[in-house]
C-alpha cells in the first residue's frame, strides 16, 4: 500500500525538460517572453504524457452556453489593465495589450489550460536551487533554512517569469488554503515535493482530488500530526487535523459539527501516517481503529456504512470536498481572492460560484470562469490592497526586470527572502494553518508601508541580484530628451498609467528642472531615486 | 503644524471615527507619566498547566504520566503570597523571582466562554472583546478603549511590535514595526525629506483609496517622531534573551524606555500549539519547556532593562491565550485543544498572588475532559483598564458583558 513519496518523480510541470538538459540563456527579457507565452499558447502542444491526466467524466471547464452567463455581454467592460493587475503576479504593459488583443475570455481560457502554455525557459532559471526538487531523504541532513529560501526563490521567480500567471496565482491561493509552515520541524523537508505534486498538479483541477492529496501528503500528515495519530491498543488519536480538516480546509466552523465529530474524524483518519523508511504516506492498518465511528454514526450527514479503514476516510473526505457548506465556503473564499472582500457569502455571485462548483464536480476553473467573467469582478478595479509577496513581482515586472544568471545565487535568494522578511510575508511563513490573511487591512499598518517603500527602492536601484533593473537606460526613452518626455515615458511604460500631478512637481522641484529641461550629463544619477518615486506611487499598491 | 485630522478605519463590521493630531510635539511634560499597559497573545493554546502547575492535584499527575510537572521540580510559590497548590514551571525562572517580588498577579482558570476549541473562533472572538458574537462589534477590544479615551492623540499612543496590527487593535490607527529602524524610510540620494514629501503628495484620497490614504498619513506622522530613536539602539545587546517574543519585547521597551508615551502596546509569542513531544518537564531540550524558557527569560529581561532606566513602576504586562490543553495527554506525547488556562499579569498596579476561584481537575469538576474556566478574560482585562489605565466607561470595551468593579477578582493593587 506504500506509495513512493520519497522518490523524485518527474516535474509534472515540465514533463521531457529535465532542467539540467535545458540551454540556459543568459538573458531573458521579462515583457517579450509574457507576450511569446500567449502566442504559444494559441499553437497548443498537445498535453505531455507523464501529466497528471485530466480526469474522466464532466469537463473541468464547462463550455460556455451560447448567450447565457460567461457571455460577452457581461465582462465587455472589463479592463485589460485591471485583468493583468488581478490576475497575474504584475501588470506589465505588455501583457495588458495582449489581453486586450485577445479579449479577457480566451486569454483566461489560455491561462485556465496552463499545461499547454510553453514555460520551458523556467528550467534554465530555476536550476541554480536545486532543494525544491529533492525529496524529504535526499534533504534529511540539509539546513531548513536553505530549504525555505530556495522554495521561496523558486516561487518568486515563477511569478516574475512565468508565462503561466494564472496558475502561480492559484498556487499561491491554496497553500494559504491548505497551508503548511515551511519551518515546522518535520514538515519543512516535504514542502518542496508537497507544492510541485500536489498544490501545483491540482491548483486548476478539482477540489475533490485536491483534498485527499493535500491531506495524504507527508507535509500535511506532520504539519497537523495526523502521522503520529493512532488508535491501536487503545491509544487516543490526535485531533489537530481532524478538526482543521473541516474547520480550515472544508466545511468551516458553523457547518453543524460537534466536538464528538472532531472526535470521531480523528478516530476514521487514524492509520494515515508516514512511512519511517521512506518518508511517503502509507496506511497501517494496524494503527487504525474506528472508535465510536459505527457503521451509522453520522457525520455531517455522512456515515460510512459497510466501508471500513483507509476507504472510509477516503470516502469521508469526498463526502466533505462536495458538502454544500464546503462549497459555499470555498466559492466565498475564492470570490475574495479574485474580486475582493466587498463580496458577501450570500451573495448572487458567490451563488453562481457554488452553481458552477457544484455543476461541474469541484472543478476550481469553472468557478474562477464564473467569477472572472462577471460584471463583478469587472467592478473591482482597485478593491485589493496588494500583499506583499505579489507587490515585490510586481515591482519587478513593472520594471520589465532582466533575468541575468546571477554570479551568486545565494545572494539573490537572500535579498529576496530579505525583503520578504521585512514585509512580514515570507513564502509559507505563516505558522498557524489558517494561511496568510486574504484581507486588506491585514496589509495596512506603520511598519508595513514603510517596508512596502523601502523595497521600491531596492529594487529601482537594482540592488537585487538576479533581477537586475538599470534605471539610467530609461532616461533613452524620453522621447525630446527632456525631463517631461522621460518621466511621461515612465508613466507609460512602468505604471502604466500618469504621475499624479503633485509627485511629478516634486520630482521637478527637486532636481531643479523643469518639463522642458534637458538632459544635463550629471543628470544619470537621478534616475534610480525618480524610479523608487514612481513605484512608491499607489497605483502599484492595489490591484 | 498639528491640524487635528478625523481618520476612518475600516474594519470587517464597520468603521470607527478615530480622532488623530499629526506632528505633535514630544516635549509635553505630562508624556514621562505614562502607563503602559503591554497586552501579549501566547497564540496556539498556551497550557496553562505547566506553566503554573496545579502539583497539588493528583488528577494531574495522573492524566499526565509524562509531561507533568512534578512537585519536585516546580519552583514553589513560597515568599508573597504562598500557595501549595500550584508552582512554578521549572524554566519560569524569571517569573518565580518576579513572583517572589511581588510583581506577578495570576488567574489560572481564565478563559473565553467559547468552547469550541477552535484557535480561530477563539481568538477572533477574545480580540473581538465580544466571543458570544464577534460579528456584532466594530473592531477590537483595545482599538475601541484607545478610541473611547484619545487623552493623547500621539502617533505613537498604541503601538504593535510585529509586521501588522492584531484584530484587538482593530479599529485605531496603531503603529506596528517588529524593530524601530523599520520605521525609517529609505533614501540613497535626494533628501530623505524628499521621498516622505513626494509619498505624502501621492497618496490623496482618490489614487490611493481611503484606507491606504489614511495609513500613509499615519505612517509619515510616526516617522517623524520615531526619526529621533533611530540613532540609539533599534537591536538588542549580545546578553538579551535569543527569541523573537523577546527581540518583540526589546522594541517595547526602547520606546518606553524613550518615554515615548505608548499608553498600550502589543506583543505576539506564536508556537504553543503542542499536540505532540511536549516533553519532560524538566527537560531543557523538551518543546513546552523551551517555550516557557523563552516566555519566561523575555519577560524577565525586558522588566530588567524597565527597572534599570527607572521605568519598570510604569509597566503593567497581561498575557493570555485563546485556550489552555486538555487535561490528559494524548498518545503523540501532548495534549489537545482544551478550555481555561492561565492569565498572567506582570509588573506595576497588581495585587500579588493567584486570583479567582480554582475549579479542581476531579471528574465532575472538568469540562468536557477541560479545565474549566471560573474567571471570564474580561473580566480580569476591565479591572486592569479601569483601576490601573483610568477606563471609566468599559461599556463600548467589552459589550453586553457585566464590567462593574463588583464582578472584580482583585488583580489590581
Amino acid at each position: 500500500m506504500e506509495r513512493s513519496g520519497g522518490v523524485v518523480a518527474a516535474d509534472p510541470e515540465d514533463p521531457g525538460h529535465s532542467a539540467r538538459e535545458s540551454s540556459r540563456r543568459s538573458l531573458l527579457r521579462l515583457a517579450p517572453v509574457a507576450a511569446i507565452g500567449v502566442a504559444a499558447a494559441a499553437c497548443a502542444d498537445p498535453p505531455p504524457a507523464t501529466a497528471p491526466a485530466p480526469p474522466q467524466g464532466q469537463p473541468l471547464v464547462p463550455a460556455p452556453a451560447p448567450g447565457g452567463s460567461g457571455g460577452p455581454s457581461q465582462w465587455a467592460g472589463t479592463s485589460a489593465s485591471h485583468t493583468a493587475r488581478r490576475l497575474t503576479w504584475g501588470m506589465t504593459p505588455q501583457l495588458t495589450d495582449e489581453i486586450r488583443s485577445l479579449g479577457l475570455e480566451a486569454w483566461l481560457d489560455q491561462q485556465i489550460a496552463w499545461r499547454s502554455i510553453d514555460d520551458s525557459q523556467m528550467a534554465a532559471i530555476l536550476a541554480p536551487w536545486p532543494r525544491p526538487d529533492m525529496s524529504a531523504v535526499a534533504l534529511a541532513d540539509d539546513s531548513p533554512w536553505r530549504i525555505a529560501q530556495e522554495l521561496a526563490t523558486h516561487e518568486t521567480l515563477r511569478r516574475c517569469f512565468s508565462r503561466r500567471q494564472l496558475h502561480e496565482l492559484m498556487v499561491d491561493f491554496w497553500s494559504d488554503h491548505f497551508n503548511v509552515h515551511v519551518h515546522h520541524g518535520r514538515a519543512q523537508l516535504h514542502m518542496g515535493t508537497y507544492m510541485r505534486d500536489v498544490i501545483r498538479a491540482h491548483a486548476l483541477g478539482r477540489f475533490s482530488e485536491l483534498l485527499p492529496a493535500v491531506g495524504r501528503h507527508p507535509a500535511m500528515l506532520h504539519y497537523l500530526d495526523q502521522a503520529e495519530s493512532r488508535a491501536d491498543r487503545g491509544r487516543v488519536p490526535n485531533e489537530n487535523y481532524a478538526r482543521e480538516l473541516m474547520e480550515l480546509h472544508t466545511v468551516g466552523s458553523l457547518a453543524g459539527y460537534s466536538q464528538d465529530d472532531v472526535v470521531a474524524v480523528s478516530y476514521l483518519l487514524t492509520g494515515w501516517t508516514v512511512a519511517s523508511r521512506t518518508g511517503g504516506f502509507t496506511y497501517r492498518a494496524d494503527r487504525h481503529d474506528p472508535g465510536p465511528v459505527t457503521p451509522t454514526r453520522q457525520v455531517l450527514g455522512w456515515s460510512r456504512g459497510s466501508l471500513s479503514g483507509d476507504a472510509a476516510a477516503l470516502a469521508f473526505m469526498d463526502h466533505l470536498a462536495r458538502h454544500p457548506s464546503t462549497a459555499r465556503r470555498v466559492s466565498h473564499k475564492l470570490a475574495r481572492r479574485l474580486v475582493g472582500e466587498h463580496i458577501a457569502a450570500d451573495s448572487p455571485l458567490v451563488d453562481r460560484a457554488v452553481a458552477a462548483w457544484n455543476s461541474s464536480g469541484t472543478s476550481i476553473a469553472a468557478v474562477l470562469r464564473t467569477l472572472v467573467l462577471s460584471e463583478e469582478f469587472a467592478d473591482s478595479a482597485g478593491a485589493k490592497v496588494r500583499r506583499p509577496q505579489s507587490l515585490l513581482t510586481q515591482y519587478a515586472r513593472a520594471l520589465g526586470v532582466q533575468w541575468s544568471e546571477p554570479a551568486n545565487p545565494d545572494q539573490l535568494m537572500w535579498n529576496v527572502w530579505g525583503q520578504l522578511e521585512q514585509m512580514g510575508n515570507t513564502n509559507h511563513g505563516w505558522a498557524a494553518p489558517n494561511g496568510y490573511p486574504d484581507a486588506n487591512a491585514a496589509w495596512l499598518s506603520v511598519g508595513a508601508l514603510v517596508s512596502r517603500w523601502n523595497s521600491a527602492v531596492y529594487l529601482a536601484h537594482g540592488t537585487v541580484q538576479g533581477l537586475d533593473f538599470d534605471a539610467r537606460a530609461t532616461m533613452e526613452w524620453s522621447a525630446d530628451g527632456t525631463w517631461g518626455g522621460w518621466l511621461d515615458a515612465l508613466g507609460e511604460r512602468i505604471a502604466a498609467e500618469p504621475w499624479p500631478e503633485a509627485v511629478r512637481a516634486a520630482v521637478f522641484a527637486e532636481w531643479g528642472v523643469t518639463e522642458g529641461t534637458e538632459f544635463r550629463s550629471w543628470d544619470h544619477w537621478a534616475a534610480p531615486n525618480v524610479v523608487a518615486v514612481l513605484l512608491q506611487t499607489p497605483v502599484f499598491q492595489r490591484s | 503644524m498639528s491640524s487635528r485630522r478625523t481618520f476612518m478605519i475600516g474594519t470587517a463590521a464597520g468603521a470607527a471615527v478615530v480622532p488623530f493630531v499629526a506632528g505633535q510635539s514630544l516635549a509635553g511634560a505630562a508624556l514621562g507619566d505614562t502607563q503602559t499597559l503591554v497586552v501579549m497573545f501566547l497564540r496556539g493554546g498556551c497550557d496553562g498547566l505547566s506553566l503554573l502547575s496545579p502539583v497539588a492535584e493528583s488528577a494531574y499527575h495522573d492524566a499526565r504520566p509524562n509531561t507533568a510537572v512534578a512537585d519536585s521540580s516546580a519552583l514553589p510559590l513560597g515568599s508573597v503570597a504562598p500557595s501549595s497548590t500550584f508552582g512554578w514551571h521549572p524554566a519560569a525562572t524569571q517569573l518565580s523571582r518576579l513572583y517572589d517580588a511581588g510583581r506577578v498577579a495570576v488567574v489560572p482558570s481564565a478563559g473565553s466562554p467559547d468552547h469550541s476549541r477552535s484557535h480561530f473562533d477563539c481568538q477572533d472572538g477574545m480580540e473581538a472583546g465580544r466571543p458570544e458574537d464577534r460579528y456584532s462589534v466594530s473592531g477590537g477590544w483595545l482599538g475601541r478603549y484607545l478610541a473611547a479615551t484619545a487623552s493623547s492623540d500621539h502617533p505613537l499612543r498604541a503601538f504593535s511590535s510585529s509586521t501588522g496590527l492584531p484584530p484587538s487593535m482593530g479599529g485605531y490607527g496603531a503603529i506596528s514595526a517588529q524593530w524601530l529602524d523599520q520605521l525609517g524610510l529609505i533614501s540613497w540620494g535626494p533628501d530623505p525629506d524628499f521621498a516622505m514629501g513626494a509619498i505624502r503628495a501621492g497618496y490623496d484620497v482618490g489614487r490611493a483609496g481611503a484606507d491606504l490614504s489614511t495609513w500613509a498619513g499615519i505612517t509619515l506622522d510616526a516617522l517623524d517622531e520615531v526619526a529621533p530613536l533611530l540613532a540609539g539602539e533599534v537591536r538588542p545587546p549580545d546578553t538579551w534573551p535569543n527569541s523573537h517574543v523577546a527581540d518583540r519585547l526589546f522594541t517595547v521597551a526602547r520606546l518606553v524606555e524613550s518615554d515615548m508615551p505608548v499608553q498600550v502596546a502589543t506583543v505576539d509569542m506564536g508556537g504553543w500549539d503542542h499536540h505532540d513531544d511536549m516533553g519532560a518537564a524538566t527537560d531543557p531540550g523538551g518543546r513546552t519547556h523551551g517555550h516557557v524558557a523563552q516566555l519566561d527569560s523575555a519577560i524577565g529581561a525586558f522588566f530588567d532593562r524597565l527597572d534599570a532606566a527607572g521605568r519598570g513602576d510604569r509597566v503593567t504586562l497581561v498575557a493570555m491565550t485563546e485556550f489552555g490543553r486538555r487535561l490528559a495527554e494524548n498518545d503523540s506525547g501532548g495534549t489537545d485543544h482544551g478550555f481555561g488556562s492561565t492569565m498572567l499579569m506582570v509588573g506595576s498596579g497588581l495585587n500579588p498572588g493567584v486570583h479567582g476561584e480554582w475549579p479542581g481537575l476531579g471528574p465532575t469538576e472538568l469540562a468536557g475532559g477541560d479545565l474549566a474556566v471560573t474567571v471570564d478574560y474580561r473580566t480580569v482585562l476591565a479591572e486592569v483598564l479601569g483601576r490601573n489605565m483610568g477606563a471609566s466607561d468599559l461599556s463600548s470595551v467589552f459589550p453586553g458583558f457585566d464590567t462593574s468593579p463588583g464582578s472584580f477578582v482583585g488583580v489590581t493593587s
